[in-house]
């Protein structure tokens, strides 16, 4: 193929990526430009562009307001304790569940691996009713506790088949050496399995905590004052105080880039991970 | 009967730990399965009970034995079919576009340019910012006066006058469908990045060499050995459209009427709004079962991927 042909290629390549990608960053740069904005800037229309900075809405975002129900930290001080346990059971579950399924041989065990695979297809929605008038009957509505087994279950599937691509990929002679010496199933795992695959452990975790963290309906659902979790927090900045759009993407630039930051670092994971172990990105 | 399960399993020290293998197995399974039963098993069984009775939120106590009533009524309720056909129409919609712009990016982003690698890094943006976010930012972007999308369409010369686009079913459906290809295209991309960044290089050399047009290397090639790639990313991204509450509760709502009504939004409705727990029921397992109908398939075909290699 003809030098100049494949220059006219590449230059084509950068004319469609490039307005691409400014596409997919557009509503991600308007939450950030909007979130340093004045007051009445933020909405103003034509945009303006030649504004001052501004923190306030971030630092009025953490000033706790009398009368709210439950101030902006607080939501996030939830949702940080909620994906953190979240993602600490659901490791520990999911890592025993995945060892079982990567190492033994069983009856069933074929039923169960697609089983735990199949339960990614059910829809928050439909698994909600039940749940919600077992959390209510269980006087546990409004607590921690009813968002984290449910968020570690939707998590399991994730969990399970991630670690379990990882395990298979530990030589199987260390786990039998250590079988030799003498060492249990649970000994095998903690001092001999776990610490091989720990960085694999460490790109699980932090896609569960991003899942957990990101959950939107079951915490709308359950959760009223104590339990709320940011995400609510930011749909209620337009349903309750109208609409409040400099502290809303304050709130959202706050919520959002941890997670961006957690993507970013676990990228070379990312498509192993949410692909469960099908593509080794 | 449990042993290491591996090429070695018939390993002296594997054999002889054969007959006691089961219960470790089972312990190690048992916290996970228990967790998943709890959100998937249980839920079932309950809104098969909880579907033959009329039962209301408010007072769940009194409820009523009607048989198969909910079912006749949701069959015939104009919400429900649209709430399950928008589903479908929403899903197709949104990944086919995301399969055809996620193959185009990613061809691009495998070419050994100056700077693919830091945008490939910026793509991953849209898939980390929290749903309900992405939503609600497209909802403003997308509302005149203020929104932006108007506003520069109309300053491009694109659009004559300002568009309501959530306002009228069609360009609603299609706000969703482009809220969804901007959030999951990047990752569909990532994907078949992957595909084809692993294509065997010899191959293509030797395709070149023999001289083999550039259109001829896709079509012989890399569409062939993409299509393990392609079925998994449509396969994830069909599941995950098909599930979407986050999205249309943010964006639309649903509206305007109920041209945009997902099905898991319409259980939410029925069960949370209108207190109608036992028809919500009625429609939470009838979604279930055209859901397993559907997904069955594809995701034994995506166990089938993750365990072949």
């Amino acid at each position: 193929m003809g030098i100049r042909l494949r220059y006219i290629e590449n230059i084509l390549a950068y004319l469609i990526i490039i307005p691409l990608l400014l596409l997919f960053l557009f509503p991600f740069l308007w939450l950030i430009i909007t979130s340093v904005k004045e007051g009445t800037d933020a909405i103003a229309i034509p945009p303006i562009w030649d504004f001052h900075p501004t923190f306030n809405n971030y630092i009025s975002l953490f000033r706790s307001t009398e009368g709210r129900s439950a101030d902006f930290s607080g939501m996030l001080v939830s949702s940080v304790i909620v994906s953190v346990v979240t993602t600490i059971l659901g490791l520990i579950t999911g890592t025993m569940g995945a060892y079982a399924i990567a190492r033994y041989k069983f009856k069933g065990k074929d039923f169960i691996s697609t089983w735990t695979l199949s339960t990614l297809m059910v829809p928050a929605a439909v698994s909600l009713i039940p749940i919600f008038l077992l959390v209510g009957s269980l006087n546990l509505m409004d607590t921690y506790i009813a968002l984290i087994i449910p968020y570690v279950a939707f998590n399991l599937p994730l969990i399970i088949w991630m670690i379990r691509g990882f395990i298979l990929d530990v030589p199987v002679a260390i786990e039998e050496a250590a079988m030799v010496d003498g060492c249990s199933t649970f000994q095998i795992l903690w001092k001999v399995v776990i610490p091989l695959i720990l960085p694999g452990m460490a790109a699980t975790s932090i896609l569960a905590l991003i899942q957990s963290w990101n959950e939107f309906l079951f915490a709308l659902v359950l959760t009223r004052d104590m339990a709320k979790t940011a995400p609510i927090g930011i749909a209620e900045f337009i349903t309750m105080y109208g609409i409040q759009w400099g502290e809303m993407t304050a709130a959202s630039i706050v919520i959002t880039s941890p997670i961006i930051i957690f993507t970013i670092f676990v990228r070379k994971y990312l498509v192993r991970g949410l692909t469960f172990g099908a593509v080794k990105g | 009967m449990a042993t290491l399960s591996t090429r070695t399993h018939d390993a002296p020290i594997a054999r002889k730990k054969k007959s006691k293998m089961n219960a470790p197995a089972i312990i190690l399974l048992a916290p996970a399965v228990l967790l998943l039963l709890s959100v998937t098993l249980y839920p079932f069984l309950y809104l098969l009970y909880t579907s033959f009775f009329s039962q209301n939120l408010m007072n769940p106590s009194a409820k009523a034995w009607i048989g198969f009533g909910n079912y006749a009524a949701l069959f015939k309720d104009a919400d429900v079919i649209r709430g399950f056909t928008n589903t479908l129409v929403f899903a197709f919609g949104a990944v086919g576009i995301q399969m055809i712009l996620g193959t185009l990016i990613a061809l691009i982003l495998d070419k050994d340019l100056p700077g693919m690698k830091a945008i490939t890094i910026m793509m991953l943006i849209p898939m980390s910012i929290t749903p309900i976010v992405g939503a609600l930012t497209w909802k403003y972007l997308l509302t005149p006066p203020f929104g932006w999308v108007g506003y520069y369409l109309q300053k491009l010369g694109i659009i004559d006058q300002p568009i309501v686009f959530l306002g009228s079913g069609f360009s609603a459906m299609m706000s969703m469908i482009a809220l969804d290809v901007w959030n999951w295209t990047p990752f569909v991309a990532l994907i078949l990045l992957a595909g084809l960044k692993s294509r065997p290089h010899d191959q293509l050399e030797a395709a070149s060499i023999d001289g083999a047009r550039r259109y001829q290397v896709f079509i012989y090639i890399t569409l062939p050995f993409l299509k393990r790639f392609i079925l998994i990313a449509v396969v994830l991204r069909l599941i995950e459209a098909f599930k979407n509450f986050t999205g249309v509760f943010g964006l639309t709502n649903g509206g305007p009427g109920n041209s945009t009504l997902l099905a898991s939004l319409v259980v939410y409705r029925k069960a949370l709004e209108s207190f109608q727990i036992g028809y919500a029921a009625a429609i939470a397992f009838i979604f279930l079962i055209l859901l397993s109908i559907i997904t069955t398939p594809l995701i034994g075909r995506l166990q089938k991927e993750i365990t072949n290699d």
